[in-house]
């Protein structure tokens, strides 16, 4: 049975929803929350729980939140609109016109771990995604002025690591790093870490600090 | 002749003389050159808008693999079939 949780500045809008998707078979708890109770209501319910977002957009809650649970966000119906919302991690987006079942049925899929996008502005979206990968692409050719070892630096650099870190993971001294560090500010025409980083998120690499194993 | 094309680089390019009307998820495009009329659904529009004769079926599948987190290589197979169908119906041409 899967929980739902309805963010909506409007109780009486947000009360309907949650009081709707609460009596389709398979939802089973439906509370309605404030946008800025969401993110703590998400924490106590992780598990089976979808969180249906139709307060004003808000990329920075659309985050928070999806950490914690798949989101859908009912929005405009506008693309650059639907756009933001799946950057910000959101994993449905839908026009707020959509009918219940339609919602209850995305809700279902976000359950399963499917993404669900408003069909018709799925072209506009398959659109973005395409020029963002052109443009990271664009910026990866940058990187190839660097030598293996340097682009290995260059990625662990724009995670955040020091050199220290950096050092240990490749099994070279700190001095080493720095010295490659140089070598990479100096070929990629960088002034400081923060440029660094910004090229790498141009680049559409992982600029998370957890490494993992493959890491 | 399709048997000749390289889907995964071809640049499909979506014909200009055809009508594309809309009524909810269903979008039907008539082509007045030979009078066929062609049904298409979302995830079908959605790339038949994409054959901008730039974008390659290798471009459109890893959009959608991003999107979704489908295999690229399952996804590229549903597209270039898809792209063959769209051919096969003149709506597109490859540039």
């Amino acid at each position: 049975m899967i929980s739902v949780i309805v963010v909506a500045t409007d109780e009486v809008s947000g009360g309907a929803l949650a009081a709707a998707l609460g009596a389709s078979p398979d939802i089973g708890e439906c509370d309605q929350v404030q946008p800025t109770d969401a993110e703590k209501l998400a924490t106590s319910n992780i598990g089976e729980t979808v969180i249906v977002d139709m307060a004003p957009p808000d990329t920075e809650r659309t985050t928070s939140l999806a950490l914690i649970s798949p989101v859908l966000v009912l929005g405009s119906g506008q693309a650059d609109e639907m756009v933001s919302a799946v950057e910000a991690g959101a994993m449905g987006y839908l026009d707020s016109t959509a009918s219940f079942d339609q919602i209850s049925e995305a809700v279902a899929s976000l359950a399963k771990g499917t993404a669900t996008v408003e069909p018709t502005l799925l072209g506009a979206l398959l659109r973005h995604v395409v020029d963002r990968r052109r443009l990271e692409r664009e910026a990866l050719k940058e990187l190839e002025v660097l030598t293996p070892r340097q682009e290995e630096v260059f990625r662990l650099l724009a995670r955040g690591l020091d050199n220290d870190e950096v050092g240990n993971r490749l099994f070279i001294s700190p001095q080493t790093v720095r010295t490659h560090t140089r070598s990479i500010m100096t070929k990629l025409d960088l002034h400081s870490r923060s440029d660094l980083v910004a090229l790498a998120a141009r680049c559409g690499l992982d600029l998370s600090p957890n490494l993992g194993e493959d890491g | 002749m399709s048997a000749a094309i390289d889907w995964t680089t071809a640049r499909p390019l979506k014909r200009g003389e055809v009508w594309v009307r809309r009524n909810g998820d269903e979008t039907a495009i008539y082509d007045p050159d030979s009078g066929q009329l062609s049904r298409l659904n979302p995830s079908a529009l959605a790339l038949w808008e994409l054959c901008d004769g730039e974008t390659t079926a290798e471009e459109m599948a890893e959009a959608v693999s991003v999107l979704t987190g489908s295999d690229h290589q399952a996804v590229l197979k549903q597209v270039t079939k898809t792209l063959r169908s769209f051919e096969e119906q003149r709506l597109i041409v490859i540039s």
